[in-house]
């Protein structure tokens, strides 16, 4: 249970690359039509929980869903997609994915515009290419206005409770679940073990607090390093 | 002078192309849902790729999936959307 939760960064690093690339994207002077781009890619964001399971819960079915529906369209043989790990843990991916990466445009949108455009034109004038504009002006300062957005991302995932109960429900033999879908079934699956279910309530917080604690010492570590 | 004019063209369709392709990936779930609520009963569990319904129908917004009985104090959705109003305004 705690390796699968542990793989949370693999969806924050979906959530952060798909996320940032539209955002910059979006971002660039020249592109048109940009408002109604931003609208359109935020809508995951708006959909209810229930109605994103029960999307996503129905396009992986075996018999009526679209994605084995493309699947065959395209000749490939349908495939049972919570009937063993590997694919349960990709349909769960892939849901985090679309409900998360909005969150990330976002909030790289705001801190894009936030960097001071002088920095680009002194670059510029400096004879930096596009390229080196991005690696040495737009990715540092992405990295540092964009932190506390990726701690966010993080405790939001590993608490993502809605999409392992309701898309793979902890299929194939609780082999998906995570320590928050673990805890509601001690608690009101398992004949009400409250203890087991505190415990595991615990035992989230002190994970969340521990991580998010390394992450922003990482990152005070990294901004120090730059400052120098 | 031709060259250098279709630059910006070409790069301007490649970023319209992949930001498509997203919007096709944020849009794809919630076309699937509103496609199948749109399909009449017995075409709701047919499998499809393309998120539109071959025989659109109001079947499954009809009023009978959200009444118990014919009295409106067991009009379920009336209930569940007042209680909704409710929960959202209490919450302000």
């Amino acid at each position: 249970v705690l390796l699968v939760t542990c793989c949370g960064p693999l969806n924050i690093a979906l959530h952060l690359a798909i996320g940032v690339s539209l955002a910059l994207l979006l971002s660039r002077p020249r592109s048109s039509s940009r408002a109604l781009y931003r609208v359109l890619l935020i809508m995951p964001w708006a959909v209810p929980s229930y109605v994103t399971a029960l999307a996503w819960k129905g396009m992986f079915h075996r018999q009526f869903g679209a994605i084995n529906a493309m699947l065959v369209a395209l000749g490939v043989e349908p495939v049972s997609w919570f009937a063993q790990f590997s694919t349960a843990f990709a349909a769960n991916v892939a849901t985090n994915a679309w409900l998360g990466f909005p969150f990330m445009m976002v909030v790289t949108i705001g801190a894009l515009a936030g960097i001071p455009k002088d920095l680009y034109e002194a670059a510029a004038v400096d004879g930096a290419t596009p390229w080196q504009q991005f690696w040495h002006i737009t990715l540092p300062m992405l990295q540092a206005l964009a932190g506390p957005s990726v701690s966010l991302g993080t405790v939001w995932t590993f608490n993502q409770f809605n999409v392992i109960f309701l898309v793979s429900g902890g299929e194939p033999d609780g082999a998906t679940e995570i320590l928050v879908s673990e805890a509601y079934r001690w608690a009101f699956t398992r004949q009400a073990q409250y203890g087991y279910a505190a415990a595991y309530a615990v035992l989230i917080f002190g994970v969340l607090v521990l991580g998010t604690r390394s992450l922003s010492g990482s990152r005070r570590r990294r901004t120090r390093e730059g400052a120098r | 002078m031709r060259a250098l004019s279709q630059g910006p063209v070409v790069d301007e369709r490649a970023l319209h192309a992949v930001l498509l392709l997203a919007v096709c990936f944020a849009l794809y779930p919630v076309l699937w849902v509103v496609s199948l609520a749109l399909s009449p009963s017995v075409h709701a569990v047919v499998p499809r790729a393309i998120p539109l319904p071959e025989a659109p129908s109001l079947d499954e917004l009809s009023c009978d999936h959200f009444r118990q009985g014919t009295n409106l104090r067991e009009w379920l959705f009336g209930r569940q959307l007042l209680n909704s109003i409710l929960v959202s305004v209490r919450r302000r």
